[in-house]
């Protein structure tokens, strides 16, 4: 929104320095743009041309091991005819965002109750660390006598990857309040609650943003990780069925699906950052 | 309201030391001082004699190795709540417009939404950013942040305004015109002022006293009333021969301190 353009003083400049600078930068963008347009057809096609089934002539890798684009097509077609490709993707992106939200939340709560609190810090902070080094997998057969193996355990599986991720950003943050600040505010009679709601916690929205856009996408290695240790359900679980079933084109079907659930979360934390650090300056 | 007979504030004895490292570093001492209701107070002095010290002081955000701060006959133990500080250092929300920075003291002593926005305006107009609250202030030049300081401290009208270096990065022009402007509230809400300066004009043109510090350690060497009459105009009496040979006479106390440091 704000972009340089909109600073003070560039305005009173001539207004066709500015504009000549957007329209090179727009071109600039439209050139990568179509660059990577190219190069990601063009791999698309080699793939097409050098794969295919074994010892034919001009096939230079047989298709077993890296499908080829058309049958991949084919297995999400597939798929959908089946009617399983969108519940699956439904249900991994369900539960992943599920447990995104949750173990945030705990992770906020935490880190800011220890954050403003220097002495339970001190107490909590081992067993904080001891836990966080703990592989989280280990705990997935934990996870599973517990919840069960349903939705129950896959969600215990993101929470505990993205709590700690979160816990620590937002205790660090809070951590990080400029002190004066925080006078600044008491001397205007502000209560406890504003003080943090005004002050500590917009002041570590940078840090808890960074948290966040980390650990989303672990949340979702996590939960395709326990989906395919134990599910009959999810993306993890068509995976996991299709390379059972030797079945390459699904295989990569599914590690496509992945990879453009993956860009669609990360796209939409940075729309959430860029709309919550709106004040920063832009560094062009 | 306290009785009329009450001072705003008392520094008694005050002796402030700092722990630097090993060391403890004596920031001000022996200091005595009685601020009058509804005063203007400005204080000068060399940089690093104390001034912000007794500002800090005032405002218990810091409190006295030896002596004690009494506000309205009380002492001052913790933040004291009754004033309104402009820091030296610039303190704005940087995630807050402008105005919404404004409008922060009266959001948090709950002052309804609609008021808060007449309030907000006037002031920014006062200040003259009326037409810049709406940017966020890595957006603003130095002395708008100084000016939207001033005018978030100004919207609650405090009993007792603590003011350090509040028209520093101001030109001559804009620096006057917030002068006048600060006169004339002072004036109409009879709020008491302490008011740290560098300049020595600005000091005697605003002030009903002028206390002049000095160095190593910071202590008041001379307090000096200011007998004219309000209210001031400021251009005019820059040539008042009362103006002339009180600022000769400070600035003879005061040069020396000055040149003396390093
Ligand atoms: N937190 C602190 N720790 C150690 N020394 C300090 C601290 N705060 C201030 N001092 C020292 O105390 C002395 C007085 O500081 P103070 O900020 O009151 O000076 P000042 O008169 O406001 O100076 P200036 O005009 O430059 O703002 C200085 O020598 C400073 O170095
Ligand atoms: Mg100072």
């Amino acid at each position: 929104m704000n972009t340089v353009t909109a600073k003070p003083g560039s305005a009173t400049v001539a207004p066709s320095v500015s504009a000549l600078a957007r329209q090179a930068r727009r071109r600039r963008r439209a050139a990568i743009l179509l660059m990577q347009l190219a190069l990601a057809i063009g791999a698309l096609v080699f793939w097409e041309w050098a794969a295919g089934p074994r010892n034919t002539p001009g096939i230079l890798i047989d298709e077993f091991y890296i499908s080829r684009p058309t049958l991949v097509w084919d297995a999400l077609r597939r798929w959908t005819t089946e009617g399983v490709l969108w519940i699956s993707i439904y249900y991994t992106f369900e539960t992943t965002v599920l447990g995104f939200i949750i173990g945030t939340a705990m992770g906020l709560v935490v880190g800011f109750i220890l954050g403003v609190n220097p002495f339970l810090a001190s107490i909590f902070q081992p067993f904080i660390n001891a836990l966080y080094s703990i592989p989280r997998l280990a705990l997935v057969p934990l996870f599973m006598l517990w919840f069960g193996i349903g939705i129950g355990s896959k969600l215990a599986l993101v929470v505990s990857v993205v709590f700690f991720l979160v816990f620590f950003a937002t205790f660090t943050g809070v951590k990080d309040v400029d002190q004066e600040l925080l006078n600044k505010l008491r001397l205007m009679r502000a209560n406890w609650w504003s003080v943090h709601m005004k002050v500590t916690l917009p002041a570590a929205t940078t840090f808890i943003i960074s948290g966040l856009s980390i650990s989303l996408p672990y949340a979702l290695v996590a939960q395709v990780t326990a989906e395919m240790l134990s599910s009959n359900r999810g993306m993890g679980y068509l995976l996991i069925r299709s390379s059972s079933q030797f079945y390459t084109p699904g295989v990569f079907a599914a590690i496509t699906v992945l990879m453009v659930m993956g860009v669609a979360l990360t796209w939409s934390i940075q729309l959430l950052e860029s709309w919550l650090l709106r004040w920063k300056p832009k560094a062009h | 309201m306290a009785s009329a007979g009450v001072p705003q504030l008392e520094y008694k004895s005050i002796r402030h030391q700092f722990v630097d490292g090993e060391r403890d570093f004596v920031a001000v001492d022996g200091i005595e001082l009685t601020v009058r209701q509804g005063e203007f107070l400005c204080i000068i002095g060399p940089s690093g004699c104390g001034k912000s010290t007794l500002l800090n002081l005032a405002a218990g955000l810091i409190h006295p190795t030896e002596g004690t701060v009494l506000y309205r006959g009380e002492e001052v133990r913790g933040l004291n709540t009754d004033v309104g500080y402009v820091t030296q250092r610039d303190t704005l929300l940087p995630w807050r417009t402008a105005a919404r920075n404004v409008s922060l003291p009266l959001e948090v002593q709950g002052v309804p939404e609609a008021e808060r926005k007449e309030r907000v305006e006037k002031v920014l107009e006062l200040v003259g950013l009326h037409k810049r609250g709406n940017r966020y202030p890595s957006q603003l030049s130095g002395g708008m942040l100084k000016r939207t300081a001033l005018a978030q401290i100004l919207v609650y009208e405090p009993t007792t305004l603590l003011m350090d270096e509040p028209f520093g990065a101001l030109d001559a022009q804009l620096r006057m015109s917030l002068q006048r402007e600060l006169l004339e509230i002072w004036g109409r809400k009879s709020q008491t002022v302490l008011f740290v300066t560098h300049d020595l004009e600005e000091a005697i043109l605003m002030g009903d006293r002028v206390v002049v510090f000095g160095a190593n350690p910071g202590r008041i060497i001379h307090v000096e009333d200011v007998s004219l009459e309000r209210p001031r105009d400021l251009v005019a009496l820059r040539a008042d021969p009362r103006f002339t040979s009180t600022w000769e006479r400070l600035w003879s106390l005061l040069a020396p301190q000055i040149t003396e440091k390093e």
